[in-house]
């Protein structure tokens, strides 16, 4: 045997060092294209990621030969350490992602560029930037930062969450089930390709569109990888809205609503199989963006925040579409419109788009057991006796999926209020506060008052930079992946009442 | 209303035929409807939740009705819609106000400490003394979730509990109304804010609350009776009776720690950030606010909306923790939020051992797999409404900040809000549309939600198979 020969490590180490050697590689990669793509741009400061490409690409695949020297080593996870490596993954792939970001001088401070890199790789789009003079290369590092976190995101949602066995499933799946009952497919590997081919299909309808209604092919390049995975990173500080252009509007509504919808969906859709489990999700989904739509463009209108119906209906859906996916376009600043609507769409943050896309928030197939969990309850009061049974969209759900889905909305508001007083604790004032910790949570990216839709984070200080930061990882990690990995602290404090 | 008259009449008398009136008449109807519900015998034995829902509701919407006449007829408002708001805040205990001028007869004053005063006295009993021996809905909705007094049922009728209550409830007032005369208010001024207190209301006879007294002394008393007013009656009925007190002693633990440790918080930051005038100034003004936010009384010493954001944001949150259960205190109620706290942190630790099987315990009592639904679901209807609530009130037109909190204010039962409804302001920058809102929020609230939305749940039924 050649044990003399490897390195040996413990199991733990082996699944650790394989996902986030895994991100390091596949970061890497994404820095060596953004290089590649920008040579046949400007081609200015293409050198540091050519070279920082380089050296994490080989770095990430050491860690992954590491892993390997450990046969079976994923067989042997527990959910700790699950947790860990993929949080870390998420870490590690910021940090690395943030060294470019300060050796091409876009940032002095490496808070700033780890805020910018977390956003990134989390699809949150909430950025630093304000000079947006900066070369190729790096408006091209943040579009491939996002679209690298969405195909990340759900290929651990869909893909690897519902045949890990441990911790995971229940994190992602327990409660939102849909997928879990029927793996797509019985390998990991064989499901990640379907998924990055509908990415990629995307990806690619999305920049034919793009380039078609008016951007040039390198805007349409960035715009389509920061749309698919809804991330919402933009080559103009005024984001979509600098393109003045109702076609490049309507594209961009069009993919944002198309990336919201859950992957397992259109892998069903590919397969012909039955697409019941996500049909009714997805047409709720549909449902609400109209719903708010209308609702926002009745209230622009009558409080004469814009002009004209047709005017009006183009900025709502738009301003709907773009924060209930956690995108985060902007093309009206509607932090100025009335505040029936602002309070709206702050709501319509926490509602998210689908389970199993890059979208954020509680996920529509969530907030729909909620609120049958909610009615039943009510109906409860009135007959205690009577049986009741969690049934959504023609799937019915056990009691323990019921607590389950109650408890994540439990942990979200919690982590959210927290949220909250910590970014209030930084000195911002309380509605900057507050949507400063929805927007993040929520993985959108604008937010009101100081963040508001034509403002970039610049005005949070950096106390609330790293409250950001961390509230975009926890709430890309679907909270409990984060929080379960402070339970010790809480085992501490057993007993005290 | 006759008890406040008669009490004017020993102050300035000042429109005060508008009271007696109708007092007699009120009264006069009051009984007429309670002989009528005796007349069919048995009434309360067999009824509904359905009918009990409705018919708690409607004591309160009838109470705040009735409320709003006096201060209609003494030209104390000319909106009846005004005068219903301050009615509501008045039963309900929430202590929001749109009075302006605080120059009126004695008699409006005491009415608006009176109705709270009744309302205090009505929500205990209610929850107390009435809720666990129901038998209807109203068990499930006070008791399924919250103390475990319904298990051991305080005692067996209704009206000996009831007498108890109302006896604590006479010290607590007599015990209020004599340090605050000895910290130097007046006797009218004493009354009023000695009912307002006891009832967690927050009414004051003075534009500036307790601020206008400008007194150390009064201020620290007022301090000790919210949290006094703040504990469960049934522990002041367990301790009276010599029974065990463990149920609801651990609550009162967790409500004392909650005060010392959010009086820490804020009172440190406001030493940062803000300049209030030394420590012991600070102290005393971080701790009059978490005590009036948290027990929801409602009363204003220092104008806590000038606060760094970390207080006016911890501020707001105190709002949904509330006080104890089985109070006047609006708010979740401090044993539904430690049991959120337990559950959430069962939940964390399933997701590392999801075989494990945990269970809800709180003062060594556990608490069924139900009981951890029913306080998940409230919580889940609380946000509900309270998100709800917020657009609600965004769309009467006020700005972000004021309807986020008027909201957190009305449902919460507390009163004050931040921004155009700070510690400074009354709800009057608040359009019509808003108020009725209110209205509609301290009511839901005060009645813990399942109430009032389990009438419209009609409404509920015919959407369904929509999706």
């Amino acid at each position: 045997m050649s044990r003399v020969a490897t390195p040996r490590i413990g199991p733990t180490a082996a699944v650790i060092s394989l996902v986030v050697g895994g991100a390091v590689a596949v970061t890497g990669a994404g820095m060596l294209l953004s290089a590649f793509l920008a040579e046949l741009g400007d081609g200015a400061h293409v050198l540091p990621f050519a070279v920082g490409g380089l050296l994490s690409l080989l770095a990430g695949l050491g860690g992954v030969a590491l892993a390997r020297t450990r046969r079976r080593a994923s067989t042997a996870l527990n959910p700790y350490s699950g947790f860990a490596a993929v949080t870390l993954a998420w870490v590690v792939a910021a940090g690395v992602g943030s060294a470019p970001l300060l050796i091409t001088g876009t940032f002095d401070n490496p808070i700033n560029a780890y805020f910018e890199a977390m956003s990134g790789f989390t699809t949150t789009g909430a950025t630093l930037i304000e000079n947006y003079n900066q070369p190729d290369v790096v408006f091209l590092w943040r579009s491939i930062m996002q679209w690298l976190g969405g195909i990340g995101i759900v290929v651990l949602v869909v893909a690897i969450a519902p045949v890990s066995g441990t911790g995971f499933q229940r994190v992602f799946y327990a409660e939102t089930s849909g997928v879990t009952s029927e793996r797509l497919t019985p390998r990991i590997i064989d499901t990640a390709k379907i998924l990055a081919g509908v990415y990629l299909a995307l990806t690619l309808a999305a920049f034919l569109i793009f380039d078609a209604t008016g951007m040039n092919a390198f805007e349409a390049l960035n715009h389509t990888m920061t749309t698919i995975s809804t991330g919402g990173f933009s080559t103009e500080p005024a984001s979509i809205a600098a393109f003045d252009s109702v076609g490049v509007e309507i594209a961009a509504i069009v993919f944002m609503i198309l990336a919201g919808i859950n992957f397992a969906f259109y892998w069903r859709a590919i397969k012909g199989r039955d697409l019941m489990p996500q049909l009714s999700e997805v047409r709720l989904y549909l449902s609400i963006l109209a719903m708010a739509t209308t609702a926002v463009t009745i209230s622009v209108l009558i409080a004469g925040d814009i002009e004209g119906i047709g005017e009006s209906i183009r900025e709502s859906a738009f301003a709907v579409v773009s924060l209930t996916t956690g995108t985060g376009f902007v093309t009206a600043d509607f932090d100025l419109w009335n505040t029936f609507s602002r309070i709206l769409l702050l709501s319509l943050m926490f509602v998210g788009a689908c389970a199993g896309s890059a979208s954020g928030g509680l996920k529509v197939i969530r907030v729909s057991m909620l609120l049958k969990s909610s009615q039943q309850e009510i109906e409860r009061q009135l007959r205690p006796n009577a049986v009741q049974v969690l049934r959504v969209g023609g799937r019915t759900f056990s009691e323990d999926a019921r607590r389950a889905v109650l408890g994540f909305f439990l942990l979200y508001v919690i982590v959210y209020a927290l949220g909250s007083v910590a970014m209030g604790a930084t000195g911002v004032d309380p509605i900057t506060a507050i949507s400063g910790a929805a927007t993040t949570l929520n993985i959108v990216g604008p937010g009101l008052g100081e963040i508001g839709a034509t403002d970039s984070f610049g005005a949070i200080p950096e106390g609330g930079r790293v409250v950001g930061t961390l509230l975009m990882l926890i709430g890309r990690l679907e909270i409990f992946t984060v929080v379960a990995l402070f339970a010790p602290l809480f085992r501490i404090r057993r007993g005290m009442i | 209303m006759l008890l406040a008259a008669l009490l004017a009449l020993l102050g300035d008398g000042r429109e005060m035929l508008a009271f007696v009136p109708c007092g007699v008449v009120v009264i006069a109807l009051g009984l007429a409807g309670i002989a009528v519900a005796r007349l069919r015998g048995r009434g309360t034995a067999n009824l509904s939740a359905y009918l009990g829902f409705a018919a708690v509701t409607l004591a309160w919407v009838a109470a705040a009705a009735v409320g709003t006449i006096p201060l209609l007829l003494s030209g104390t408002f000319d909106s009846p819609v005004n005068a219903f708001f301050e009615a509501m805040s008045g039963f309900t205990t929430t202590g929001a106000t749109l009075i302006d001028d605080f120059s009126q007869p004695d008699v409006v004053l005491l009415w608006r400490s009176v109705m709270q005063w009744l309302g205090g006295i009505g929500i205990v009993v209610l929850v107390v003394a009435i809720a666990p021996v129901s038998g209807t809905g109203m068990q499930r909705l006070f008791y399924a979730e919250t103390t475990g007094v319904a298990s051991e049922r305080l005692t067996p009728r209704i009206i000996d509990t009831a007498k108890i209550l109302a006896g604590v409830y006479l010290t607590l007032t007599a015990a209020a109304f004599l340090a605050y005369a000895i910290a130097g208010m007046t006797p009218f001024d004493a009354l009023n804010h000695t009912m307002t207190t006891v009832a967690t209301g927050g009414f004051s006879t003075r534009a500036e609350s307790i601020a206008g007294f400008d007194s150390t002394a009064i201020e620290i008393a007022v301090v000790f009776f919210m949290v006094l007013a703040g504990v469960n009656y049934a522990f002041y009925w367990r301790a009276i009776k010599g029974k065990s007190l463990m149920p609801q002693l651990s609550e009162v633990r967790v409500y004392l720690l909650l005060l010392g440790l959010a009086t820490a918080a804020v009172t440190v930051s406001v030493l940062i950030a803000d300049d209030v005038g030394g420590f012991w100034q600070s102290l005393l003004d971080s701790a009059f606010s978490v005590t009036t936010i948290v027990t929801g009384t409602g009363y204003v010493t220092a104008d806590f909306d000038a606060w760094n954001t970390f207080a006016r944001v911890a501020i707001l949150v105190l709002m949904f923790v509330g006080a104890c259960a089985g109070s006047s205190s609006g708010g979740m109620k401090v044993i539904r939020v430690w049991l959120l706290l337990k559950t959430a942190r069962q939940e964390v630790e399933r997701q590392l051992q999801p075989t494990a099987v945990h269970v809800l315990r709180m003062g060594g009592r556990p608490f069924s797999e139900d009981a951890r639904r029913a306080v998940l679901s409230f919580f889940l209807l609380y946000v509900l409404v309270y998100v709800l609530g917020a657009i609600a009130m965004a769309a009467t037109g006020v700005d972000a900040i004021t309807a986020i909190s008027a909201s957190a204010s009305t449902l919460n039962i507390v009163g004050p809000g931040l921004g155009e409804i700070g510690a400074t302001d009354n709800f009057g920058a608040i359009p019509e549309g808003g108020r009725i809102v209110a209205a509609v929020l301290m009511l839901i609230g005060r009645l813990e939600i399942f109430t009032v939305v389990a009438l419209m749940a009609p409404l509920f039924r015919v959407r369904r198979g929509l999706v």
